[in-house]
């Protein structure tokens, strides 16, 4: 095992597998420096909640081992940990007020009764719930509800805190509002926070760096900013917002560009250049990934590398952008965006454009990953609002 | 015009619902609600010495008590004695009486059949003649104690008390005293086997609300199952089980833990009615425990570990409050039904096993002294009237979940 010293939680190369022969988590290795805001984000049937209730203590590994503050945590039972735990469904105690809630992480650990009372008014205030001490949780809106829940997994000072989608069970505006309040606690707090969430959105707007998973596997570990423009895989590239896929084969390689045929094999080789990132070498099949929103309208000629005649299929308004479904390189529906700002131009349906884009805007991934990944797994709950569009080589 | 039509259609749709519930209603109230009146009304309502002695009650009330009644008393008793005779009422009426004070029954008897031989007056000399007792002041004092219709005499009796002559009440002769005993007995046992109950039903419960459907489903069916099998044939299995030369007896004389000489005695006595009735009995402790239970989500305990409660805490503070309504609801539903438990005792129970409800039995079926069964019976009812009221108080019944 390598040290854990400048890590202050760490998963080395943690396994679980609950039934002997399949594997929940695979290989999973991620280390969080102390007050650092991360999420695991991904499908449902990932393992990113495994991985959450192995950190606390509810499972056990089954391979690899887990560090908190350097020490291994395999022998330590839940209850001393010290670590927040913030459930989907609350888990308050239905037959606790609010306070009493509260109070009991810090009764467990036999704090005085004035200091109690004085730290749950503390962080009742820190939650806006002061007024609400004495209702019982029936007696509040999901939102207070989450509120008291997280005010208790924070009340007792643990060393880190798990969320496990806490906000799945709010609607979309009190959603993004508990966004904020969290991530806005965790500064103020300087916590160090495990997040949970299959909500791309949710994960890019609150975390430091965000680990995407599929499978039981870490996919790519970066900042929202980072995974968003440099996707390394075609599962990140098409979870994370969303992204034209065409199917190729590299012709021509160098470290800083790539040639890519695209054509359908039979008919003449379309070239299209790429930023090779998971391409190594001539003759590997590759799936290049265009984001929509990157792709110009009719450029001016010589501004970008790649420029292909395209047949507009159909176009939807969108208020602020542009939504034009394309055919290019005998591909469709190949989506773009143009923003709705002054001279955008007219654009109909059955006109012939040019689609123009940048070698750095155009990502030579893995050929193996694809979207179809996650929407085979076993699905519990609501698939991210990505939308992945992968365009096949048309037929005939 | 909607709203009209609405107005007008529902007071009808409301007395229409009230018909359809009315045969049940007048079926309630023809077959349990009447007959639990009438039978009340018998443990304080009986006319049979004032119908059958009217004019000796009658007369007797100007009697002093100063030593024997008047001629006028005799003269009508011997009348109404020999009525009474001849209409074949004087063995209810010597029944009557001899339960007031035993002995009495031959009093009446004798002088009954040595009246219709025929007898002379004056009565005050010739009845005293017939039986002695004619001559002492008790048999009088007797019917006069019995000649109200309206009596006390069954509820005190079935508190082992007794009203004299006087109008005093103290405490029958000790070799009469049996139903205090047998309600402390009937109450004492009743909790036994609802906190044996509570015992095995609780973890059973738990375990079965937190296991995987599948496993959970055949649980369920297992605790079940008793509820399909006859009454009697389970208990019955319990002598099989449970008698001395029976299968568990024979396996702790073989496994050596018992000397052959000395098998243990099971049942037939307060062991057999303890184990029967609480194997009796645990589904209804099981079934709303593990409807409360499977309601308190697993991630409760979870998040009680995860805030630092050890499992003893969070168990004491988390589980335990929250399957409260649970605990209450099979408790006050196993007590009810155990206070009044009947086959059971009767079959395994023997001599030391017998509670109330064999001795309610056994006045109504065999000794016929139906005012003391009603009494017996009332004082059991109001018990668990007053139980079900004591729970809604302290822990209110619209807590209680009976099921899923």
């Amino acid at each position: 095992m390598k040290s854990a010293a400048d890590a202050f939680v760490e998963f080395a190369q943690v396994g679980k597998s609950y039934d002997g022969h399949t594997l929940a988590v695979e290989d999973f290795s991620l280390r969080i420096p102390q007050g650092e805001f991360v999420t695991l984000l991904g499908p449902s049937g990932c393992g990113k909640t495994t991985c959450l209730k192995m950190l606390a203590g509810f499972e056990h590994p089954t391979a690899g081992e887990i560090f908190l503050k350097g020490q291994p945590v395999g022998q330590i039972r839940a209850h001393k940990r010290n670590i927040g735990v913030v459930f989907q469904q609350y888990a308050l105690f239905p037959h606790m007020t609010v306070a009493e809630n509260l109070a009991f992480p810090l009764q467990a650990r036999r704090v005085p009764a004035q200091q109690v009372a004085a730290s749950v008014a503390r962080a009742l205030d820190m939650v806006q719930l002061s007024d609400f001490a004495d209702r019982l949780p029936g007696q509040m809106s999901g939102g207070q509800q989450q509120r008291a829940a997280i005010a208790r997994a924070l009340v007792f000072e643990p060393d880190i805190v798990l969320m496990d989608e806490p906000l799945g069970a709010l609607d979309r505006r009190l959603r993004e509002e508990m966004q904020y309040e969290i991530r806005r606690l965790q500064q103020r707090l300087g916590v160090t926070m495990l997040y949970v969430t299959h909500d791309q959105g949710e994960a890019m707007a609150m975390s430091d760096r965000v680990a995407v998973m599929s499978e039981g596997r870490i996919q790519q570990i970066a900042s929202p900013e980072v995974l968003y423009e440099e996707p390394e895989r075609v599962f990140v590239a098409t979870f994370i917002g969303e992204n034209n896929l065409l199917d190729g084969r590299v012709v021509e390689w160098d470290a800083a560009s790539c040639r890519v045929d695209v054509g359908d094999g039979a008919g003449k080789p379309a070239i299209v250049q790429a930023f090779p990132v998971a391409v190594d070498g001539a003759d590997q099949p590759t799936k290049l990934a265009i984001r929509p929103e990157r792709v110009a309208l009719n450029p001016p000629s010589g501004s970008y590398s790649n420029v292909f005649d395209a047949k507009v299929l159909d176009m939807i308004f969108m208020g602020d952008h542009l939504r034009l479904h394309t055919e290019v390189l005998g591909r469709a529906p190949f989506i773009v965006k143009i923003p709705n700002i002054v001279g955008h131009g007219a654009v109909l349906p059955g006109d012939t454009v040019q689609l123009g884009w940048l070698v750095t805007d155009c990502r030579a991934l893995d050929a193996t990953g694809s979207a179809s990944a996650y929407s085979a797994a076993p699905e519990q709950d609501r698939v991210p609002i990505a939308t992945s569009t992968e365009t096949a080589p048309a037929r005939g | 015009m909607a709203a009209g039509k609405a107005s007008v259609s529902r007071p009808r749709t409301r007395v229409n619902a009230l018909m359809l519930t009315l045969p049940l209603v007048a079926f309630i109230a023809v077959t349990f609600v009447a007959p639990l009146i009438s039978m009340m009304a018998r443990g304080v309502y009986d006319p049979t010495v004032a119908d059958i002695m009217p004019e000796t009650i009658a007369a007797l009330q100007s009697w002093d008590r100063q030593g024997l009644p008047p001629e006028e008393v005799y003269a009508a008793a011997a009348r109404e004695l020999t009525l009474a005779r001849e209409e074949r009422t004087i063995g209810r009426l010597a029944t009557r009486l001899n339960r007031q004070a035993a002995g009495t029954r031959s009093v009446i008897t004798r002088t009954g059949r040595a009246l219709n031989r025929g007898a002379e007056p004056p009565w005050s000399e010739s009845l005293p003649e017939i039986h002695e007792a004619w001559g002492e002041p008790e048999v009088w004092e007797t019917l006069l104690l019995t000649g109200d219709r309206f009596t006390a005499d069954y509820y005190l009796n079935a508190v082992d008390l007794q009203r004299t002559v006087d109008g005093d009440i103290v405490r029958q002769p000790e070799t009469r005293r049996v139903y205090v005993d047998l309600f402390i007995r009937t109450i004492g046992v009743s909790l036994s086997v609802t906190l044996l109950c509570l015992a095995i039903g609780y973890p059973l419960a738990g375990f079965i609300a937190h296991a995987p459907p599948r496993r959970a489903r055949l649980l369920l069916t297992l605790v079940l199952l008793p509820f399909w099998t006859s009454l009697l044939v389970r208990t019955t299995s319990w002598i099989v089980l449970l008698q001395q030369q029976g299968v568990i007896n024979d396996i702790l004389v073989w496994a050596g833990l018992v000397p052959d000489t000395e098998r243990l005695t099971l049942v037939y006595n307060m062991t057999g009615t303890l184990v029967a009735m609480t194997h009796v009995l645990l589904p209804f402790m099981v079934l709303p425990l593990y409807s409360v239970m499977s309601g308190i989500p697993g991630v409760q305990m979870q998040a009680a570990a995860s805030l630092g409660a050890t499992w003893p805490r969070a168990f004491l503070r988390v589980y335990l409050p929250q399957s409260m309504p649970g605990v209450g609801a099979g408790c006050l539903l196993v007590f009810i039904l155990a206070i009044g438990y009947y086959i059971t005792p009767a079959l395994v129970g023997g001599q030391s096993g017998q509670l109330i409800s064999n001795l309610i039995a056994y006045h109504i079926q065999t000794s016929l002294n139906w005012g003391l069964g009603a009494a017996l019976g009332t004082i059991l009812f109001a018990a668990v009237v007053l139980l079900f009221v004591f729970y809604d108080r302290v822990l209110g019944l619209d807590r209680m979940k009976l099921g899923a």
